[in-house]
């Protein structure tokens, strides 16, 4: 279990936020940060934090690239879970 | 020229090719049904229930490699196709789904059917859209045809405001559009890799999927397996992607697949899976799965790759160009012991399952294998056979020998009961001059049995055989195996068939006895109308071999 901070560029348009987080429900992977911006005229910048696997997340950023409308999407940091985290993330489910 | 959305709308479908749309008119939709009306080039079919629609449109849509197009109207009408959508994303059928939604400015106040199909349709579509304004209509549905015939097809789902439909604009025919949307290229470092494990392999063993006839391989792998020596098997969808004739071609992958290539998926030391994607029914537990076999998987969705069965080489690309490839790199060679296996193998399943299923007996009742091998025999393997689900399904995939690509049209990976004869409407609309042939149970026929409608309107030539056992057969079979025998609400009390056939104007026949089987069938297929035959098969009768539910494909059971 880890950590992971990611980087995805989306065009700015309806319901990009919905397909995007959908993917995320299917592999039941809990979102814990977001943020998007306006990065462009007609582009967004999205942060996400999660905790997952590595081969969840594989599986998850193959199915995000299948988004039309995702420009980009990108790890830029990975870190392992604390006992602590781990235990919280446990009783969540 | 000054024309309405609803008017572009039609044009639009032109410019993209399509003469033929399946659909069901409402409130929402006027506008588009009014520019529809009198208009020469596109054909419309009418269907009884939405849900007709969507199947419909996907057995076009399989039966000619083209995208299928349905239109409803807003609410139940969207909703209602909903269940076709879920199948085309599954199964990797390329439709397009028109459906009109209210005014814009009254979104969002839960206005008379009102439905936020858009929303419902995320998960289940390949992309999806609402237009608002008229202006858009031209480009949307280029982008929408684009994308869902391009890459790994599928269902995209068009949902335009009753006042853009109204609007007044200036169209221009010759207006150009750009995509913005351009799927996965192919990764060309891994056929050297590729093709030193076919080279060396000793067992190597092809499994073929839908992909192949989706990308209109099947000379490309003829040629690639002639040269290598390669024996095949084919998935569910893959079937009629391979002679059943040629000497390589060992059978059917799966839970009620043939036995050798399930068994001896476990002593091949290659897999080359090629447009198929390890979906469990073929796969059975994971963790025994071709436990001694190198992988090479090739699929045109990127995401297939490494999902289910982790790939040795895997190859993102389009099954006929990447098999082109790959035979500039790999020797000939022949595997003579090793398909030598497969047809021993073979032999025992002859004995055991196949001869015991499909000889005519004097006594007892028939069995649903008979049937199929009759019509198979007598068709000669070159008609379209449209199945449902359940063990109707499974004994077509079986004992039906397809020998003309795009001949077996089935719900593969959503298993739609009631697929069949919408399904089969769309595929003999696609094809008026080959023989179609709906096959299905008594409970799938009676899940969309209101499309009989279309058949009388439309004067189609479509023959249906329901394969009637008065029971829910695959559930029965689990019960029977699995739960002790407890039938829970799997029996049916059914209608008279030929009743309701007469009332739809379609003639038909009821077959209860082994002596009457063969002219029964002649009768159907001489028929130069519709024809509805009604066999009564045993009871009791089970699909094998069989795979069962979380054991391995080395496990699978004969009997």
């Amino acid at each position: 279990m880890n950590m992971y901070v990611m980087m995805l560029i989306t065009q700015n348009t309806l319901c990009m936020l919905q397909k995007v987080a959908g993917v995320y429900s299917r592999y039941r992977i809990n979102i814990e940060h977001l943020n998007a911006s306006r990065h462009s005229e007609s582009l967004s910048y999205w942060n996400v934090v999660v905790n997952t696997s590595d081969e969840k997340m594989e599986l998850l950023i193959n199915q995000l690239k299948k988004i039309v409308g995702l420009v980009e999407v990108k790890v830029i940091d990975k870190m392992p879970l604390s006992e602590t985290v781990k235990s919280v993330i446990n009783d969540k489910f | 020229m000054e024309m309405t959305g609803a008017q572009v709308l039609v044009r639009s479908l032109l410019q993209m090719g399509v003469d033929t749309v399946f659909g069901y008119p409402g409130g929402a939709i006027m506008p588009v049904y009014d520019a529809l009306f009198n208009e020469d080039g596109l054909r419309h079919i009418l269907v009884r229930h939405e849900q007709g629609a969507a199947i419909a449109a996907e057995g076009y849509a399989k039966a000619l490699n083209k995208v299928g197009v349905c239109i409803a109207t807003s609410g139940p009408g969207a909703t209602n196709l909903v269940t076709g959508i879920a199948d085309a994303m599954l199964d990797s059928i390329p439709i397009v789904c028109i459906t009109g939604q209210v005014n814009s400015f009254l979104i969002g106040t839960d206005a008379f059917q009102e439905a936020d199909i858009i929303g419902m349709t995320l998960p289940i579509t390949k992309w999806n859209y609402q237009i608002s304004k008229a202006t858009e209509i031209q480009y949307i549905i280029s982008k929408a045809f684009h994308i869902a015939i391009s890459g790994r097809p599928g269902p995209v789902l068009i949902d335009i405001t009753k006042d853009a439909q109204q609007e007044l604009l200036q169209f221009d025919l010759s207006q150009i559009n750009v995509f913005d949307y351009s799927p996965d290229l192919i990764d060309e470092k891994f056929y050297f890799k590729a093709a030193q494990l076919i080279n060396q392999a000793q067992r190597p063993f092809i499994l073929a999927g839908h992909g192949i006839t989706i990308a209109e391989a099947e000379a490309e792998l003829e040629g690639f397996i002639n040269l290598t020596g390669i024996p095949v098997a084919c998935t569910l969808l893959g079937l009629s992607a391979v002679n059943p004739e040629h000497h390589l071609y060992v059978g059917m992958l799966g839970m009620h697949g043939n036995y050798a290539p399930n068994i001896l998926t476990n002593e091949a030391d290659l897999i080359i899976a090629v447009g198929m994607r390890f979906d469990d029914r073929v796969t059975g537990s994971l963790k025994s799965y071709a436990v001694n076999a190198k992988v090479i998987h090739i699929d045109i969705d990127r995401a297939e790759l490494n999902k289910n069965v982790k790939a040795d080489v895997p190859i993102c690309g389009d099954a006929k160009v990447v098999l082109n490839q790959l035979k500039q790199h790999v020797i000939p060679r022949n595997h003579d012991s090793w398909v030598k296996r497969f047809k021993e193998l073979y032999q025992i399943e002859h004995e055991v399952v196949i001869s015991n299923e499909t000889q005519k007996k004097d006594i007892g009742l028939i069995k649903m294998a008979e049937v199929i091998n009759l019509l198979s025999k007598k068709t000669d393997g070159n008609a379209i056979i449209v199945s449902d689900v359940g063990q109707n399904q499974m004994t077509v995939a079986r004992y039906y020998d397809f020998k003309n690509p795009r001949s077996h049209i089935t719900s593969g990976g959503l298993g739609t009961m009631g697929y069949a004869l919408p399904a089969g409407i769309g595929a003999k609309v696609a094809k008026p001059n080959t023989e179609v042939i709906v096959v299905c149970g008594d409970g799938g026929i009676q899940m969309n049995i209101q499309e009989l409608a279309v058949i009388a309107q439309e004067n189609l030539n479509l023959k249906i055989i329901i394969l009637n056992n008065e029971y829910l057969g695959m559930v029965r079979q689990w019960q029977e195996l699995f739960f002790d025998k407890r039938y829970s609400f799997t029996e049916l009390l059914n209608p008279n068939f030929q009743k309701i056939a007469e009332a739809y104007s379609i003639p038909s026949l009821r077959v209860d006895d082994h002596s009457l089987l063969s002219q029964g069938i002649d009768q159907l297929l001489q028929a130069k109308t519709s024809f509805l035959l009604e066999v009564m098969v045993e009871k009791q009768g089970k699909v094998f071999p069989m795979v069962e539910a979380g054991s391995g494909v080395g496990d699978v059971r004969l009997q």
